[in-house]
């Protein structure tokens, strides 16, 4: 099987409201309940509930590498097609640079302690503001430019 | 005189009407996209969805779980929400919806059952107002379609409720979308979710994972509890999908209504300006007549 898919497999992420993602990528990380999952090709098949965190999705075909926070949900592998079921799901893709600036500014400052009795009253929870800060740390390890548009 | 100025005032009256319909036809087909893709996009979520269902129901190993079993208490209620939209001029939208209520409660007052109707839409509120039928709540903290949480909110309140015995059956009374050709009010049941698992699981237009058995998966946590979770999501979203169903349904339904009624206000809009340049025409004529008549008398 070496050559013609390179050793990788299809991964979709689907909420009820959208389908976040439909690509062939190398490898995947899902938040599972009882901690990070990583899965490659030719994994078994395998159904899990996942848990609050950041889902990674890594060599994609034709595009750069993809992060969503996840909020509780399913992962089924099976016959190398991964598919995500969420029923929310935080990203920057599809989001210009400013508001992907004020998102993580807001999240620093939940983060930091700061603005807490004005966070709680705004939907943002003190986990997620954490997660996105640190979603924004690998954006930037790996693809300097990616994230922003 | 008389006449054409008569004329005139309908055919004014057509005009303004036919700008009122012109404007709920747009805004409604903008709504109605929206929702439309959303909804066509989230398809592939309830396949999946229903396919891990479908998986779950075929296992060969039995799963005891207290959402699959017939619950132990007793309690003689049905809890119903019912969805139907807060403005009229929908056509028969509504009154699909009504007719399912009357069914509900009769049936209710056959099998001695109370019912508790939990209500979405000003209309809705008017029909059970009419049946002096005292609603047991209202959503109102949003307009049409709920955000992820609240929807789960709805959706842990029932099961609940369920858990507790306080409620038997969970019905969802709304339109359902099942293509922009077809829509169609329906009682969809939730709870007790192995019914709703077989809606689900007897919906035509999903493929079916046939090759494959439940046995063939890795499991992780033990498998009560991805039955357990799973059947959430499915009520959850279940409840999500209907209300959303709802909304694309109530736009599309109103488009329609509203390009007749518009068509019907230009067709009227014609006719009255063909009566009234006849009218006109002959108020004309006559005077003519009138003239040439003085002119005759004058000239003996």
């Amino acid at each position: 099987m070496v050559g013609f898919s390179h050793g990788k497999f299809r991964v979709m992420l689907l909420t009820p409201k959208a389908k976040l993602l439909d690509v062939r990528a190398g490898s995947v990380v899902v938040p599972a309940h009882d901690g990070q999952m990583g899965i490659l090709r030719n994994h078994s098949p395998l159904l899990a509930k996942l848990g609050f965190g950041i889902m990674q999705v890594h060599e994609i075909v034709e595009r750069p590498d993809a992060w969503y926070i996840i909020e509780g949900g399913f992962v089924r592998v099976s016959e190398n097609h991964v598919t995500v079921l969420a029923y929310d799901v935080t990203t920057f893709e599809g989001k210009n640079e400013k508001e992907v600036e004020r998102m993580i500014s807001h999240a620093q400052s939940v983060v930091a302690g700061q603005e807490y009795i004005r966070s709680q009253q705004q939907a943002i929870d003190q986990r997620k503001a954490r997660f996105i800060v640190q979603m924004a740390q690998m954006a930037a390890m790996e693809t300097p430019a990616a994230g922003g548009e | 005189m008389a006449n054409t100025r008569k004329i005139l005032q309908r055919r004014n009256a057509a005009a303004n009407i036919s700008k009122v319909t012109g404007t709920m036809e747009t805004i409604s087909a903008v709504r109605y996209r929206q929702y439309y893709n959303q909804w066509a996009e989230g398809l592939a979520f309830y396949d999946s969805l229903a396919q891990l269902a479908y998986l779950m129901v075929t296992s060969q190993s039995r799963i005891a779980h207290p959402l699959m079993d017939e619950p132990k208490i007793k309690s003689q209620t049905n809890a119903l929400i019912v969805i139907g939209s807060d403005r009229g001029l929908c056509g028969a939208y509504n009154n699909e919806v009504f007719r399912q209520i009357d069914t509900h409660v009769r049936m209710a007052k056959r099998f001695g059952r109370r019912l508790d109707v939990y209500v979405k839409g000003k209309k809705v509120l008017g029909y059970l107002d009419h049946l002096k039928i005292k609603p047991a709540g209202v959503y109102e903290d949003f307009s049409e379609v709920p955000a992820a949480d609240q929807a789960n909110a709805i959706g842990d309140f029932f099961m609940d409720q369920y858990f507790k015995g306080k409620i038997d059956r969970l019905g969802v009374v709304y339109n359902r979308f099942f293509s922009p050709a077809s829509q169609k009010a329906q009682t969809l049941t939730l709870l007790p979710v192995t019914d709703l698992i077989e809606d689900l699981t007897t919906r035509a237009t999903v493929i079916w994972p046939w090759e494959l058995n439940f046995e063939d998966f890795e499991l992780s946590p033990s498998p009560e509890d991805i039955f357990e979770t799973l059947s959430k999501m499915i009520i959850r979203t279940s409840i999500a999908g209907c209300f959303l169903e709802a909304a694309v349904s109530e736009h599309l339904s109103r488009v329609v209504c509203m390009r007749n009624a518009s068509d019907n206000a230009d067709e009227m809009i014609r006719e009255l300006t063909k009566d009234y340049n006849r009218a006109r025409q002959g108020q004309i004529t006559v005077e003519l007549l009138d003239i040439v008549g003085g002119v005759e008398a004058s000239k003996r």
